[in-house]
């Protein structure tokens, strides 16, 4: 059994291959996904499938037997900060084709009930991962999109952060593919919301790494995160006012709030300053030991449930979001 | 100004084995504080010396304190920024005042001194050399105050010098974030706040206590002769580490010559989480063994 039935047939990827599943519903989604893990199975290909859990149990009664041959991981664990996935795709290829083999993998971010700066984070974490592989070892990623669960405008925007795009059995290169020059204007500077009035404020600079981590101490036990999510969330703060320091003109702005979302209250903390990240892979890629610089955001995509970065020659603003659970 | 007095009296005696480091802001504080200490050391029984630079510091403190009449003020030379030549004189004179019966020595060092031996030292120098003396003065039970005065050094290396003082006096004495200090026993204990404002400070300072594995007479030793050495460093006080930190301790660890352990223990939970979402953990990566 195979999935290169269509007119559009794929041929083996000679490079990243990076497409959208256009599907409805469940049938519609093992109908798509069981033959492409069966074909990496057969061909003896390593395959790394991160949907959400209930997918999951799915996907492993569906294939029987063949799922002892699949690696799975939740995507709402794993992937619930989205900055964190291109990460988890390079350890992935690290552990499993150091030769350079070739590699499959299901990738699912964009899931119903994600909040909608999560999708926002979502569809410019698709984005990336064009920028982040486009000259890696040749690997297939397919990611699933379910049209009848999710916004249009979602669905519609997958069509241009992915090269190509599988739905009704035909894989076809994407028409609304942006490419790789096009990203810096039109899908990384989605504007963010506006802080409110009322957020708690400080301005720091250097040597005032102390009082930002003050305040964020205080206003994450105010806002009731448990002690170690608010730790967590000190030294992301810490990390991103550090940068500011160093490299966004000596200063910055802390700002924190309670934002009221669908899930639940979710406590956000920006840190604003002038400098400009030239980056936009920032955090995302996991540094080796002795490399210098990126260690610091690549553990704050680690430690947060959503990191917002946005970088312009007006400066930069880093949003932390942590869920008061 | 009556901050001084009311610094003065809410100073705790100092006890064996204190290593303290002063910010001298004024004469009139160095004055003050010099009494003070010296003062409190005739009470406690202590032996006290005064190191100063050729300039006259011992001279001039001297005339410092108004003290007992049974207490001797000794002046005291080092000719050279080498703790090891330093610690053996100050064991010798510690067995010599404990066989005059007094409780042990302590030292005011008026840092100026080091001035007499150009160049002027660096943080690394300054950092490695009071927390190697610091060690033996917590082995040897004296009491070592090293008095900087501000005007005298660059304020950004003596601030973060502080850092590996176990205390500070003084009326410029700022948090310094974090503190790191032998605690006699073979153990290098780090409390506090390890930030980008220290960052220089915790680095010198974890060479210092790495570069200990490899005296073969250091008490890094194994008790039973063995030359693996292992250091050990105690997180207890802990408060706060940035990823720059974690990272600058990957690497000592990294870098440490063969056959020395570097054991982290009494770690917080939030440092043993971070480490191992740094992947630090893993195996043969940096070899720090992180004990609960």
């Amino acid at each position: 059994m195979t999935t290169t039935t269509g007119p559009g047939a794929p041929p083996t990827p000679t490079e990243f291959r990076h497409e959208a599943y256009l599907y409805r519903g469940e049938a519609e989604f093992l109908a798509g996904i069981v033959p492409f893990v069966r074909d990496a199975v057969a061909a003896a290909e390593p395959i790394l499938v991160v949907v959400p859990r209930p997918k999951i149990d799915m996907l492993r009664a569906a294939l029987g037997g063949d799922a002892e041959r699949v690696c799975f991981a939740d995507m709402a664990e794993l992937g619930r900060n989205p900055g964190r996935i291109i990460s988890a795709w390079q350890d992935f290829l690290a552990e499993q084709a150091p030769d350079g083999r070739r590699v499959r993998g299901i990738g699912e971010p964009a899931y119903a009930g994600r909040s909608e700066d999560e999708f926002v984070e979502c569809e410019r974490h698709e984005f990336l991962l064009n920028l982040a592989f486009h000259d890696s070892p040749a690997w297939w990623l397919l990611c699933p999109y379910d049209m009848s669960a999710l916004d249009a405008g979602v669905v519609d925007r997958s069509r241009q952060t992915h090269p190509y795009v599988l739905q009704d059995g035909e894989h076809r290169p994407s028409l609304g593919w942006v490419g790789l020059a096009e990203a810096a204007g039109q899908l990384l500077d989605h504007p963010l919301p506006p802080a409110p009035d009322d957020a708690a404020e400080l301005t720091f600079r250097d040597g005032g790494l102390r009082a930002v981590r003050e305040l964020v101490t205080r206003r994450a036990a105010s806002a009731g995160l448990p002690v170690d999510r608010a730790g967590d969330l000190v030294l992301a703060a810490n990390e991103v006012a550090a940068n500011s320091v160093r490299h966004g003109g000596g200063r910055g702005r802390l700002r924190l709030w309670v934002a009221a979302h669908a899930a639940g209250p979710v406590l956000v903390c920006e840190v604003s300053d002038r400098g400009r990240i030239a980056d936009p892979l920032v955090g995302r890629r996991r540094p080796t030991l002795v490399q210098d610089g990126g260690r610091g955001m690549w553990m704050v995509n680690q430690l947060c449930d959503l990191v917002q970065v946005r970088t312009s020659g007006r400066g930069t603003v880093v949003r932390l979001h942590m869920a008061v659970d | 100004m009556g901050t001084g007095t009311r610094d003065a009296v809410r100073l705790d005696p100092l006890q064996p084995g204190d290593h303290v480091g002063w910010i001298v802001g004024s004469a009139e504080e160095y004055e003050r504080l010099s009494r003070w200490c010296l003062a409190d050391g005739a009470r406690a029984g202590d032996k006290l010396f005064v190191l100063g630079s050729r300039a006259g510091g011992a001279a001039r403190a001297t005339h410092l304190p108004e003290l007992p009449e049974h207490t001797r003020l000794s002046p005291l030379r080092s000719d050279a920024l080498d703790p090891d030549a330093m610690g053996q004189v100050f064991a010798r004179e510690t067995a010599a005042a404990c066989h005059e019966g007094y409780r042990g020595v302590r030292v005011l060092a008026d840092m100026e001194w080091l001035l007499d031996h150009p160049p002027a030292p660096t943080l690394e120098t300054l950092v490695d050399f009071e927390l190697r003396l610091g060690r033996m003065v917590a082995e040897m039970g004296a009491i070592v105050v090293c008095a900087y005065r501000a005007r005298r050094f660059d304020p950004g290396t003596v601030a973060q010098v502080m850092c590996v003082h176990g205390l500070e006096i003084g009326e410029n004495r700022p948090d310094r974030g974090f503190r790191m200090w032998s605690n006699g026993q073979n153990v290098w204990e780090v409390h506090g706040e390890v930030d980008l404002s220290n960052a220089a400070a915790f680095r010198a300072a974890l060479e210092t206590a790495l570069s200990d594995g490899d005296s073969p007479d250091g008490p890094a030793r194994e008790p039973n002769g063995d030359a693996a050495a292992t250091v050990r460093l105690r997180l207890s006080g802990l408060r706060f580490i940035d990823v720059t930190g974690m990272r600058t301790l990957a690497l000592a660890a990294q870098s440490r010559r063969p056959g020395v352990r570097l054991v982290v223990q009494a770690a917080p939970r939030k440092f043993r989480r971070w480490w191992e979402l740094l992947g630090y953990d893993q195996d043969g990566d940096c070899g720090v063994e992180i004990q609960a």
